[in-house]
């Protein structure tokens, strides 16, 4: 008993790290459905995500509409005031309208598509710059489940990484833990889409890309090809856009080319998303 | 109990900022690490009853969040925790230059064991790639935010229902 008491600070240090690393070797690379502690801690924080994603969007229509007319002539103020409820209302209307385009954008998508399909809002980002993922308003209860494709209106967003109840963690093709079997769409030459969480120049440099790997160096590739899903892991369905080729490198060695991949779709204004309802295979999750 | 239930609530709104408006800010790479910045600041207190706790609590919350592997931010932060708590009784963190540079090594410190853990779990090198890159400027960021942010939560960490609650005409008196 003596030597628990004299240890008592070092282990007050060492359980919870031990706990950590229970835990730690509990997680599987694979996608998963959320263990109860997760559920738990989620359900916990997922109202607060939602009220500030909406106070958000609601704070960026009044700053846009009222706030930002701040400081105007005195003998003005009533106009002002009018003007200002009537810009608020209108960017409120553009707003339901960008709204409106976007969803518009999705559901034509999801005619083409042969699979049912869940439109979910992002409500949060991955609060760790080196993972790349965000989390939707639908969960389990919804239809949504691990390893289901989720796309935007522009192209391949990632899949259902980890699923609870009422939301679900997408992990985006621009994550290193995220690969996708692909073809070039003009010559059909196949590869490995994976993430890098690196980004680009282009867009601004807001942009993050992938890289596409295991190119045979005798395809036919050149820059600006766009590169489509094959279907082939048997997670995504074929024929799906992700992006545009750059940089393409084909040493004078070795088996392989690789390339680098600017995503159609822009992860950090993405706020709608279509999760298509699709099983996957259950061992297709494996390393991807 | 009152310090877990204060950064409980801490760890929350800390959190769901740093999700939703803090996501891609200052920066797409480099971000506010405000749990980072409690947890240095709960190692730095004299009084450690539920420190461990709520470093523990925090470090879940970060990790539901997060893609990463559950237990990932639990047992970094526990190690930071440890190592503020080993150098404590020799640094002098009033002094903004000390701050500046422990909280920095602090921050080092999370995301080497970050990547290290990461590059275990999943043996990836893209991680270890992107980390390599990120975590000099991230630590130099922690390390000026630390400047401000550490004050500011120890005074938050003594924080009383009695302080808060305590009529006005008692204070005075």
């Amino acid at each position: 008993m003596s030597w628990f008491a004299g240890k008592k600070k070092l282990l007050n240090f060492l359980i919870p790290l031990i706990v950590a690393l229970v835990f730690f070797s509990l997680a599987s690379q694979k996608a998963s459905r959320a263990r109860w502690y997760e559920s738990a801690l989620l359900n916990l924080l997922t109202p607060f995500e939602v009220v500030v994603t909406n106070i958000s969007e609601l704070g960026g229509s009044v700053w846009n509409g009222y706030i930002s007319l701040v400081g105007v002539e005195k003998e003005n103020q009533q106009l002002k005031q009018v003007n200002a409820r009537l810009e608020g209302l209108l960017t409120n209307a553009q707003e339901t309208r960008q709204e409106n385009e976007r969803l518009r954008e999705l559901l034509s998508y999801k005619e083409t598509l042969p699979y049912e399909t869940v439109v979910a809002r992002v409500i949060a980002n991955d609060p760790r710059s080196e993972f790349k993922s965000f989390t939707i308003n639908k969960g389990l209860k919804d239809g949504v489940d691990v390893l289901m494709p989720v796309i935007g209106p522009r192209g391949l967003v990632g899949r259902v990484g980890l699923a609870s109840s009422h939301i679900a963690q997408v992990l985006l093709i621009t994550d290193p833990n995220s690969s996708v079997d692909v073809i070039i769409q003009r010559s059909r030459a196949r590869g490995l889409l994976v993430g890098t969480a690196r980004r680009t120049e282009l867009r601004g440099g807001s942009a993050f890309i992938s890289r596409l790997e295991y190119l045979r160096r005798v395809s036919d590739v050149q820059e600006g090809d766009v590169v489509v899903t094959s279907g082939f892991d048997q997670i995504y369905p074929p024929g799906i856009a992700i992006g545009t080729l750059h940089d393409v490198v084909s040493s004078r060695y070795g088996v392989f080319q690789e390339a680098d991949v600017v995503p159609f779709e822009d992860f950090q204004s993405t706020q709608e998303v279509l999760v298509l309802l699709k099983q996957a295979d259950p061992n297709a999750g494996e390393g991807s | 109990m009152r310090r877990i239930w204060l950064f409980l609530v801490y760890g929350i709104i800390a959190v769901v900022l740093e999700s939703t408006w803090l996501a891609y800010f200052p920066t797409t790479l480099i971000r506010f690490d405000l749990i980072l910045m409690a947890v240095i600041a709960i190692a730095l207190a004299d009084d450690q009853r539920g420190a461990i706790a709520s470093v523990v609590i925090m470090g879940a919350l970060l990790d539901v969040t997060s893609m990463a592997p559950f237990g990932l931010a639990v047992f970094s932060l526990v190690v930071v925790y440890g190592f503020i708590r080993t150098i404590v009784a020799k640094i002098s963190i009033e002094i903004w230059l000390a701050r500046f540079v422990w909280v920095g090594l602090a921050s080092l410190l999370n995301k080497v064991i970050t990547v290290l853990l990461v590059f275990v779990w999943s043996g990836n090198l893209s991680f270890v790639e992107v980390l390599g890159k990120i975590c000099g400027p991230q630590a130099l960021f922690d390390a000026a935010v630390g400047l401000f942010m550490i004050p500011l939560l120890r005074r938050l960490d003594s924080l009383t229902w009695e302080k808060l609650f305590r009529p006005k005409g008692l204070v005075l008196e």
